[in-house]
């Protein structure tokens, strides 16, 4: 093999496992630095002082501000439960029962953090707001079109990221034991 | 045989640059929270983020009404004074890396209202700030781990219709360069005792004073 060839394969290597594995960790991080509940994730260390390198790399890159992690719980998703891409093109049900905590949020945002432009002006809804069924459990509907209820308004042709902060929780180890079980489904319901 | 070397080279020099990358992200990213704030504001100034000011970072949910300071103690304390004026509001300190060493909620704070007096680590020796000032207020002292950095109030709304009200409520908080002090007695030395050739120089020793003031 002629060493031209060689060193592309050297660089190819790399490059594609060097910057791959970089973008992959930070962005979505692995099982050092964040924990999975479903279609949620959940960067433990970041706001802390003990933050690693890929969470401290995480926060920079997103330029979010969180509070730290011994007070708060951000989960962050990009996909449904079933595991594909969130897209603004598409209504689905995020259903749960409210987390005992001090407050929490869930909101909708562009892939960059933006809040998605919509006629309504509402893109979150908050343990003040949200309307529950009478069993405590709430649905919001994240769709493009309207829907009844607690709607959150997705813009079409956009990634969509949901956000579900939470202050203070009530019992933050149990969320971490059995977050898949408390933390809200996101099911697609159709695309259009 | 003869590629896997250089395989295996490119899978090392790989991993240099993954952890290169990694770790040059915080210090070359132009959007990170300090980089987007810094460009906007003065630091040790108050700003709510409205449209107005056009003040914001992403992923900031859109009911909850955010004020931000980037402090500056290198030369001087910073107080701060924050409404809390329900359960779920918050004031955060943080470093610009996003290390949050301080938070107090409204759920939290005995008062409405919040009085931080922010000092530097390199400073506490010297600090006789106590947590009473001299008009008799609360105040908590934060030591910062950095010079700069954030200082964030978070007021969740109710609902849309509170807004108007909590973003005049929000407008009531401070940021603000503590005042410098003024020097109300220099008491001198007693005169140092003669000394010879060795010992350390009488005009110097004559020179000195300490500063005696108060807070």
């Amino acid at each position: 093999m002629p060493f031209l060839t060689r060193f592309l394969l050297f660089a190819s290597v790399a490059l594609a496992l060097g910057l791959g594995s970089a973008w992959r960790t930070v962005s979505h991080g692995f099982f050092a630095s964040t924990v999975r509940f479903g279609p949620w994730a959940y960067w433990f260390r970041q706001g802390t002082a003990d933050a690693d390198p890929y969470t401290i790399a995480h926060i920079a890159r997103d330029g979010t501000l969180p509070i730290t992690a011994a007070s708060a719980m951000t989960f962050t998703a990009t996909r449904d439960s079933a595991g594909a891409r969130l897209s603004g093109d598409c209504t689905y049900e995020v259903r749960g029962y409210p987390v005992p905590a001090l407050w929490w949020n869930i909101a909708a945002f562009r892939a960059d953090g933006e809040v998605m432009p919509n006629k309504t002006g509402r893109s979150s809804f908050s343990s003040a707001n949200i309307i529950t069924a009478p069993d405590g459990s709430f649905l919001v509907r994240l769709s493009p079109e309207v829907q009844p209820g607690n709607w959150l308004p997705a813009e079409r042709g956009k990634r969509v990221v949901l956000r579900l902060e939470i202050l203070r929780p009530l019992s933050p180890d149990g969320l971490l034991k059995s977050g898949e079980d408390i933390l809200p489904a996101i099911t697609l319901v159709e695309c259009s | 045989m003869g590629s896997y070397p250089w395989v295996f080279g490119g899978v090392v020099a790989g991993g240099i640059i993954h952890i290169l990358c990694v770790l040059g992200i915080p210090a070359l990213a132009e959007r990170d929270a300090w980089s987007r704030l810094s460009a906007a504001m003065k630091p040790n100034t108050l700003v709510v983020s409205d449209e107005k000011s056009g003040v914001g970072l992403p992923f900031s949910p859109p009911d909850v009404v955010s004020a931000y300071c980037l402090f500056d103690i290198s030369e001087r304390n910073v107080i701060v004074r924050s409404p809390l004026s329900d359960g779920p509001w918050s004031l955060a300190v943080s470093s610009p890396s996003g290390e949050n060493f301080y938070l107090v909620t409204g759920a939290d704070a005995k008062k409405s209202e919040a009085r931080l007096l922010l000092i530097r680590r390199s400073r506490l020796s010297e600090e006789s700030a106590t947590e009473k000032t001299e008009e008799g207020e609360d105040q908590n002292i934060v030591v910062s781990p950095s010079e700069t950095g954030f200082i964030v109030i978070r007021a969740p709304l109710q609902g849309e219709s509170f807004r108007a009200q909590t973003l005049s409520e929000l407008k009531k908080a401070r940021c603000d360069l503590q005042p410098s002090e003024p020097v109300v007695a220099v008491v001198a030395e007693p005169p140092a005792p003669e000394v010879k050739s060795n010992g350390p120089n009488a005009a110097d020793m004559q020179g000195r004073s300490r500063r005696h003031r108060t807070r």
